[in-house]
This record gives C-alpha cells, structure tokens and sequence, in this order.
C-alpha cells in the first residue's frame, strides 16, 4: 500500500533524522518561548492591573483630602460670627442696610475664598433667605433667574448630606469659556437653633484635579477620566471628552479593580465618600512595550537559531544518512552482481567501517567467486583435455589391423603413407601443449584421420576438405573436427551407399565456419531434440554415444561463449550438417581473460 | 515542512478511507468512526472558529478586583440600622431648657427612625426618675439617655440596665462613670466655671459681694461648675466676696424666692450667677422687681429666650449656654452612634452638629465652647 510510505517508520532515516530534530529542539523551544512569554505578559498585566487601582485609590484619597481642605475652608463660615449674624437675620428694614449686609458677605467670600494659593476656586455663592450673595473670578450665566436659583437653592433646600460635590451638569451654571468645574456644596446650618441658614458653593475650576492625577496619568497612550455614576464625565485626560457621556460604562464588570477587554487594560476605583469612579485605561501593548521586543528580538534569534538548526540537523541527518545510502545503493548493485563498485574511503567512523567491511567482503567475494571458477574450469579443461586427446582404441586397432592386412598383401607404399598418416596422428595428439592450432594443423589432422579411414572403409567413403587460404592460419581449438568426423563414420553409414563427408571452412562477417556434412543415414527428429538438448545443458561430459558431439559443443562454450555452441541439422536419410562458428581472432581476448 | 505535513495527511486519509471502505459496506458503525477521523481536522478548526468568533466582542477579563471595605462596611451598617427605641429622660420636663433640648431628640429621632420613649419626671426628683428608668427597663429599650437627677441614687439602677444590654447615655448631667457607656457633656466644666466668674467680675469692675443659685446640689455638674467657678474667684478676684450658694433646685418659683431672700439678706450685693437656666431669670426678675437694676449684675446659665426680656431691659447682663437643641441632637446621634457600633473619636465631626471633643478614658464627650448671649446678639437664638 502507498500510505505505508508515510508511516514514520517507514521514512528514509535522514527524514527520521531531520523531524527528529526538529521535534527535540524546535518544538519545545517554540513552546517554552511562548509560553514564557504569555506568562510574563499575564503576569504584567496583573501587575499592572493591581498597581493602577492603587494609583487611582492614591488619587481618589488625595482629591478627596483636598476637598475636604476646601470644605474645610468653608467650614470656618461658622467662626464668622458676623456673617451668620446677617444669615440668621433675612428682614430689612430698608435697602441701605441690606446692601450693607450683601457688601459684608461678598467681601468674606472675597477673603476666605479667593485670595491667596485658593488660586482654583472660581466662584463662591451664598444662598440663604431669598438672598444671594456671590463672588466670582469668571463672569457665568446660569438658566435661571437669580430669583428663582434663591428659591432653588435658598433657606429651604435641604442636601442629604451636609456636604455634597455638584458635578457641571447637575446644575445650570455656566461658567464663561466653558470652564470645566466642580461645585463644593455646604449646608449652612445654624447649629445652635438647628435650622438651615442656606448653601454655601464653591465652583473649583477642574485644573485643581489635574495636578493630582498627573501623578498617575503619565503615559501618553494611557487615558484617564473620572465619570460619576451617570456616566458623566467630568474630567477627561483628553479634554474635549469632558462633559460627555462614558457609553461603554455601563458595561465594566466592575469599578474597583482591573478588567481587559481586547489589548485595552482598564482600572478603576470608586470614591469612598462621592459618587464618582476614576477610570484609567491603556493598550496592553504598551505596557508589554519591552517584553515585546525582546519577544521580537526573541523571535528573531529564535528563527535564526532554528534555521541554523535545521540547515545544521540536514547536514548532521545527511552526513549520516548520505554515506548509507550509497552503501545502500553500492549493495543493491552488488545484489544484481555488479561487484564493481566504488565506495569513497573518507569517512572514519561506523559508516566508513561498514562500508570498508562492506567493500572488503565484496572482493573476498569476488575472488572467492573468480577461484572457484577458475579451479572449475581448469578441471573441466582437464577432464575435457584428457578426453579428447584419447586415441580411440578401436581406431588405434582398426588401423592397425589394416596396416597389417596391407603388409600382408603387399601394398608397401600405402602401407607407408598410412604408418606416415598415424604417425602423424600420434604426433598431434601427444604435442597437445598448445591447445589452440592454426586451422591448417588441425585440417592436416583431420584429412589425416580421413585417409586413415579412406584406407580402411575403400571405395564405401569419399572425402573432400575445401578451406578458404585466408584462414589458414587462423587459430581454433584443437580436436574439433576429429570428434565430427568419428561421429559420421559411426553412425552414417548405409549399407551399399557411399558415405560423403565434407568440411567446408569459410568466412563470413568474422566468423570462421566450419561444415562438416554428411549423405549419411541422418537423424530422427526425436534424436536430434535430444542432441540439442545436450548441446545446451550444462553437462559437457556424458558416457553418450554422442559424446563426441557435446565434447566439441562444450569446449567451444568454454572457449568462445554459449552463443558459439555447435548447429546441427539433419534429416532422416538425407544426412547431417554440423556447423561450427569460431570468431576469427576473436578467442584470443578471451583467453586472456580466462588467465585472469 | 509544513507543506509535507499537509501532503502525509492527506494522502493518509485518502489511503484510510479507500482501505476501509470495503468494511464500511458491512459495518455501518465503523464508517462513524472513520468519518470523524476523516473529519477530525476540520472539527478542531471548526471549533477554534467558534471559540474565537462566537466570544462577545466586548468581553471582559477582570484581571484584579479590589477589596469593597467601603461596600461591606455600609450594607453592615444597613444590617444594622433597625428600628431602635430610646429612652429619652430628661430631669424635669416642664421648663424651656429641656424642651428645647427634646426639640433637638426629636430632630435625630426623625433623622434617624428612631421610637422615642419620651417619660418625663414631673419633678425634678431622683426617684421619680429613677420609676421612669426602671419602666423604660421594663420595655426592654434599646438605649436610654437620661440627665441624671441624683448621681448617687440613679447609678445602681443605670448599672442594672446596662446588665440587660440597655445602651446608657448620660447627657447634661452624669452619673458614676461605670454605671454608663457615654456622657455628652455639653461643654467643659472647668471652662464654663471660670467663664461665668469672669462673666460676672467683668460687671462688678471685680469688686463686692455677689452669690451663686446653683441648681441643685444634688447635681455633679452643678456642683463641678460651683467648684470652678470658686477656683476662678480664688485665682483672679480677691476684691470680691463670695457671700452664698443656694439652690433652686430647678424650681422657678423657688429660684424667684431665692433670689428675692438674697436680694434681701445682702443688701450690698453686687452679682449673681446661676448656674442652672431657672437662676438668672429668676434673678433677673427678682432684681427688676426690687428696682436693683443697674445695681446688681446678673450673669449664668440660662436660655435666650427665657433671657431675652432681661437682658434688653437691663435686668441681667449675659447669659451664657449651649445650644440645648444642639445636645438633644447630640445625644440621640451618638446614642445612634453606640447602637450601630460606630466608633467616636476626638474632633469628629458630626453631622448637623459640627467638630466634638471626646475624652476616650472618661467616655466624656465635649459638645463645644458656650455662647454668651447679650442684648446684641440674644434675638439671633430661638431657644
């Protein structure tokens, strides 16, 4: 199946290698660096987030410790024994006498109020008994009639608390230029005859609040705003939101402490003793302003390190992996049997000693293999030589014997000639040192062993050699043709008929051929698929009558290659031709071979 | 990599779904499973999508949540505040000084929900008072805030309260401090003694005989303001002659006799303070009627407007006191103060009343400085 290629086990080592190392370095690395880096970031944020509210409780303590300076302040209209004179006294008897009054109290609002480091109180205003007095830096308009602010705020407005702040938009009073304010409001109560004398305001311009908070607003990025519990807001780091209205107030989960919500961090903490919340917000980035660049910085190395890792794993991964594949590939060559393979020297540890081990192996195979060979072919030569250089006995006898009726009968000279021709025979047959003969010799030997016969069998046999001179002195093994001839004379023969033998030895296209045909008696087709079949297995030596055939048939497969085995034809009653191709000159490199 | 990841996952599923698939003809079941391998990836991404998308976009994470004191501190405060009963007692019920002070009770029994068990002794007598404490025991009242008549008398009956868990505030006049858990003090003795001392000498240019109606001499604070008053005499005015102390026993008609008797007895007297608010109207009176005036300086503790007539006309000069509506506010407010637990510490500032003083060993508080109330300034008081 092709998934079984992705089964890890199944992947080449270098790939094992490569994810190896990248699972062992990289990943935990990656994780460690972000999880380190998240846990710092949450941990600043919590930090933060623990900090700011502080800040802002610091804030909101100061603020309310300086407007309780400021009531404070306002709190000594109760030693002014003149002032609550004129404000527990509302009836006049003429106008005179009630300017004189309205000149008394405006000049100790002028005193108490606006003299001095006070420098952020705006305007001051006493309301009591359908009176007004006022002292203001600004000019200020308000919605409504003097009048009707008396009755709004005169004798009978009762606060719930003796103590309250104002914010802008609670009231109607306008200060020129839009001043952002805060109004300080203080029942006047007589406490003695316990009733209300008035209100006592104070309009503080908001600047008061920034020098307070600037301690915590630092940050550029970061915002600040105060917002009372309608959402209003009254003071704003950015001044143009002063006066509106804080939508998203509504839902903060809480006011006392930090939330986030996206990259925004919020604070906030709620006044004790009034009713606003400060609001502190900034982007979460900018506090992880450093951890983000050494997460930057990080990440960077971090690539560079992993590339540097990864190019330095596929080296490593390929340093090991490369050398085993090419032993690899060198063995599956040597399993196809091509034992000439190359494996570089260079490498000096376990791989390099595989591969030397390897190598060495291989040519102890190899001459293993070429020994073996060797020791078989020279013991098939042997056997072979020693087959072929027999002298058949019954030929040895047969001539002899004729040579003996010839002696008998007179024929001296043929006698001679035939005593000549055996000599000759013997001759060629002992000097087999050379194993290869120019065909000349071998054709002399033949023609002969052919005389010999002719002498024997008479007019029964005729023979005719017919050899191209140019191969001549082309070389061939020795004893090839004597077998082919035995073989015509012992088994062509038909009574009454005489038997032909021919050799023909020609050339064609480098190929010496040698035919030696018959008119003989031929062969079966049975017969000849047996020879054939002979001619091609591997048994060279058989106690066969046909010996001789697959005797010439091996040694020329020894010599020349299969491709050079013995090509018989024959036809029942007809005869048989046996062709023989010999490569002209070709053997000799294969000789040379063979001494290897 | 990467790429190679996504290519083995591919081509494994894809080789899984084929090798399977002859199985899933025969069993259905398996096929499930191989669906959900098959889809396995794109459920996780499915559901990180969801995760990240289907989240509110206005999510909060609240990082740290500060601890609301503030919060706790007022929902206790609600736990707390009941209905609470007290007992108000004051010495005597019939004259302008106490109802003045009940005008206050009443102010902070208003503010502050409170039942008022309002039982007045007819006259000014320690055991009447004490069959009034004893009832308002009875009723199993939350606090009782008395102006004690008899220090000696009422004490074992006020510790008797305190037993059942009765919250005792003394105010005007004090018992034995362990019988009580706060005396509201309306101003400090020993100032208001050597104050009405110069008050008076301040009349006579610190010559002749003068004498004191104190209330009654029963009274510890009576009795403080006689000693410092004396102490300040003996200090500063040797040309003057302390000639009686008598007591009126806060009965107008007996201060007027009083004051008559002297008037007679010391033809040469030049001054009287009274030390409790029937004195110096009485002697005023009494000085006006016996054509004295202008010959005998009147100066003490009492109302403005028991002493608006005489000092216009010149029978008393100065009266000096406290705001009474001021105490009973006071008094109710810190008895409040006691039922919820809230603590007092010197220079708080109470509401409606303004900066006290609180002697913490002695569970004394001050109310302030007394008013001097003269022809000038009387019409400004309604009291």
């Amino acid at each position: 199946m092709n998934f079984n290629r992705w089964r890890f086990r199944n992947f080449s080592l270098r790939n094992k290698l490569l994810i190896s190392y990248i699972v062992i370095t990289i990943l935990p690395t990656a994780l460690l660096g972000y999880i380190a880096y998240s846990q710092y970031v949450l941990s600043v944020e919590r930090q933060v987030g623990m900090y700011v509210p502080r800040l802002l409780n610091q804030a909101n303590n100061n603020l309310e410790r300086q407007i309780d300076q400021y009531y404070d302040e306002m709190s000594q209209l109760y030693s002014q024994t003149d002032v609550m004179t004129i404000l527990r006294n509302p009836s006049y008897q003429n106008v005179s006498s009630m300017r004189q009054d309205i000149h008394k109290v405006e000049n100790y609002l002028a005193g108490a109020f606006m003299e001095g480091s006070r420098e952020y109180i705006i305007g001051a205003f006493i309301a009591s008994n359908n009176r007004l007095f006022e002292y203001t830096r600004l000019t200020y308009t308000s919605g409504y009639s003097t009048k009707d602010k008396i009755g709004f705020y005169g004798q009978s407005y009762i606060l719930p608390t003796e103590e309250q702040i104002f914010f802008p938009h609670e009231t109607a009073i306008q200060f020129n230029g839009d001043k952002p304010y805060v109004l300080l409001v203080k029942q006047i109560i007589d406490y003695e005859n316990r009733n209300n004398l008035g209100t006592l305001f104070v309009a503080l311009d908001l600047e008061f609040m920034q020098k307070t908070l600037s301690t915590v607003d630092e940050q550029d990025e970061a915002n600040m705003w105060m917002v009372d519990s309608k959402q209003y807001i009254i003071y704003h780091s950015n001044a143009r939101l002063i006066g509106t209205i804080d939508k998203e107030m509504k839902q903060y989960p809480i006011l006392n402490g930090s939330f986030q919500s996206d990259s925004i961090l919020y604070s906030g903490a709620q006044s004790v003793h009034n009713r606003w919340t400060f609001l502190h917000s900034i982007p979460v980035e900018h506090l992880t302003e450093e951890a983000d660049l050494v997460k930057n910085l990080t990440v960077i190395s971090f690539i560079a390190i992993i590339s540097l890792a990864i190019f330095s794993s596929i080296l490593l991964a390929w340093g090991v992996a490369k050398p085993i594949q090419r032993l690899v590939k060198e063995m599956k060559k040597a399993e196809k049997g091509n034992f000439d393979i190359y494996l570089p020297d260079k490498y000096n540890n376990e791989v390099g000693t595989l591969s030397k081990a390897f190598t060495k192996m291989l040519h102890e195979i190899e001459e293993l293999i070429d020994e073996k060979y060797e020791i078989e072919l020279k013991q098939k030569e042997a056997e072979l030589y020693a087959l072929q250089s027999q002298i058949n006995p019954h030929f040895m006898y047969n001539t002899l014997e004729n040579i003996a009726f010839m002696v008998e009968g007179g024929e001296q000279e043929l006698v001679v000639d035939m005593v000549t021709n055996l000599g000759r025979m013997l001759r060629y047959s002992l000097g087999n040192k050379d194993q290869l003969v120019p065909l000349q010799k071998e054709l002399r030997h033949a023609d002969d062993y052919l005389m010999i016969q002719k002498a024997r069998f008479e007019e029964s046999l005729t023979y005719m050699i017919q050899v191209d001179p140019i191969l001549k002195d082309k070389i061939l093994p020795k004893f090839l043709l004597q077998p082919l001839i035995e073989n015509a004379l012992e088994h062509a023969f038909i009574v009454g008929q005489v038997l032909k033998i021919q050799i023909n030895v020609t050339s064609e296209k480098g190929l010496m051929i040698i035919v030696v045909e018959d008119n003989g008696i031929g062969m079966e087709q049975n017969r000849l698929t047996f020879l054939e079949q002979q001619l091609v297995s591997e048994h060279i030596i058989n106690k066969d009558d046909s010996f001789g055939l697959t005797n010439v048939n091996g040694r020329l497969v020894l010599h020349y290659g299969s491709e050079y085995r013995l090509e018989i034809n024959s036809l029942l009653g007809i005869g048989t031709k046996i062709i023989l191709k010999i490569p002209i000159d070709g053997g000799s490199d294969q000789q040379n071979e063979w001494e290897h | 990599m990467l790429a190679n990841f996504i290519e083995l996952f591919k081509k494994r599923d894809g080789a899984t779904t084929l090798a399977y698939h002859h199985i899933w003809l025969e069993n259905p079941q398996i096929k499930w499973g191989i669906i959900m391998r098959k889809q396995y990836w794109i459920l996780l991404l499915l559901a990180i999508c969801m995760i990240s998308s289907c989240a509110p976009k206005e999510s909060y994470t609240i990082l740290y949540e500060a601890k609301k004191v503030e919060e706790e501190q007022t929902l206790k405060e609600q736990e707390i505040k009941k209905h609470f009963r007290i007992a108000y007692i004051p010495k005597v019920g019939n004259i302008p000084y106490f109802e003045s002070v009940y005008e206050g009770v009443l102010e902070a029994a208003k503010q502050f929900d409170i039942e008022l068990i309002y039982d007045v002794p007819t006259e000014a007598k320690a055991e009447i008072q004490m069959q009034i404490v004893e009832k308002a025991i009875q009723k199993e009242v939350d606090a009782i805030a008395v102006s004690v008549i008899d220090s000696k008398s009422l004490s074992p009956v006020l510790q008797r309260a305190r037993e059942k868990g009765i919250k005792v505030v003394t105010w005007d006049a004090d018992a034995e401090m362990s019988t009580r858990d706060l005396f509201v003090d309306m101003v400090d003795a020993e100032n208001l003694g050597r104050h009405l001392m110069d008050q008076l000498a301040l009349q006579t240019n610190e010559v002749g005989e003068f004498a004191i109606m104190t209330g009654s001499f029963s009274a510890n604070n009576h009795n403080e303001w006689v000693k410092w008053i004396q102490t300040q005499w003996k200090e500063y005015y040797p040309n003057m002659k302390l000639v009686e102390v008598v007591s009126t026993n806060d009965d107008p008609q007996k201060a007027y006799a009083v004051a008559k008797t002297l008037l007679a007895n010391y033809p040469s007297l030049k001054g009287i303070i009274g030390n409790s608010s029937v004195g110096p109207p009485a002697a005023a009176q009494a000085v006006k009627d016996t054509q004295k005036v202008g010959e005998v300086a009147v100066v003490g503790l009492s109302t403005p407007n028991l002493m608006r007539s005489y000092l216009h006309d010149g029978s008393a000069q100065v009266a000096t006191l406290w705001s009474p509506k001021k105490l009973g506010y006071l008094t109710i407010a810190l008895t409040q103060y006691l039922l919820t637990n809230k603590p007092i510490t010197d220079n708080d500032v109470i509401q409606r009343v303004g900066a006290i003083r609180f002697e913490e060993q002695q569970r004394r508080i001050i109310m302030g400085e007394p008013i001097d109330f003269t022809k000038e300034n009387v019409d400004q008081y309604e009291f």
